[in-house]
């Protein structure tokens, strides 16, 4: 897992293979994070034009590379956003004495009604917040990440399986005109910028909304 | 973390961060981050606020 996560993001940190603050290496901070999706039945029966909408993270402690965790979850919520509907998904990371290393929501929307065709993405300029110009004041971080994700890239992050992140076939059934870059990927670009950022701290008592 | 636009493979992105604010809990500094992925063109596909211990 941990091999896969370094190549698909190009992210070699060497807390993840040799040594780190706690220790020996350490995995990236939410490595567990496919484990939502690997319970069945919370999904929607309309798969097509699904996407992420929105996840939170509570991390409590590091996961060392070999440990066993074990995962939860239930459906929290159920709500309608313009034409989605939207399933609310908690799941809590425990470790093998039952301490919680990790609690998420992850927010995942379906078309409500439409099935087949071409998935209509709004226009990103008529979105709320979504555009520069509605930023906070404040003291930009000393570091940032540049990426692209590459077709090779893809395939090695989400290696379990083929999918509309790595598959363009699979993309096009659901409504996409090319594959879409999963929005594990990405948001692993925030944890990573942070986990520089902070280092240890990271680990033990981050939050993100 | 809101994922507000789709990434699309081989689109150049940036992701970079805000420090919006500092408290002290339990006798160290947490600090408070809002934290941006966006595109060439200022498109943004995540806006995320973080928080996490500093140091």
């Amino acid at each position: 897992m941990v091999q896969h996560y370094i190549k698909g993001l190009d992210e070699p940190n060497p807390w993840y293979t040799t040594d780190s603050p706690f220790g020996g290496p350490v995995a990236p901070v939410i490595v567990y994070q496919q484990a939502d999706s690997e319970f069945k039945g919370w999904y929607l029966d309309n798969l097509f034009g699904n996407l992420w909408r929105r996840q939170e993270w509570e991390i409590y402690a590091p996961t060392r590379v070999g440990q066993v965790l074990r995962c939860s979850a239930r459906v929290a919520d159920r709500y309608r956003r313009r034409d989605r509907d939207v399933v609310a998904q908690e799941m809590w990371v425990r470790d093998e004495a039952g301490h919680l290393i990790a609690r998420s929501f992850h927010h995942q929307s379906f078309l409500a009604a439409q099935t087949s065709g071409e998935v209509t993405l709004r226009d990103p300029a008529s979105k709320e917040g979504a555009r520069q110009g509605e930023e906070p004041s404040g003291e930009p971080l000393s570091i940032e990440l540049r990426k692209t994700f590459t077709e090779a890239m893809c395939n090695e992050f989400f290696y379990r399986s083929r999918n509309y992140h790595n598959d363009k076939a699979a993309s096009k059934e659901l409504g996409f005109g090319d594959t879409v870059i999963g929005g594990r990927m990405t948001l692993s670009c925030v944890t990573e910028l942070l986990t520089r950022y902070f280092g240890r701290g990271f680990y033990l008592g981050a939050a993100w909304t | 973390m809101k994922f507000t636009n789709v990434l699309w493979p081989n689109e150049p992105f940036t992701t970079r961060g805000i420090i919006t604010g500092r408290r002290v809990e339990s006798g160290q500094t947490r600090a408070e981050v809002t934290v941006f992925c966006e595109k060439a063109d200022g498109t943004k596909i995540i806006v995320a606020s973080a928080s996490a211990l500093e140091g």
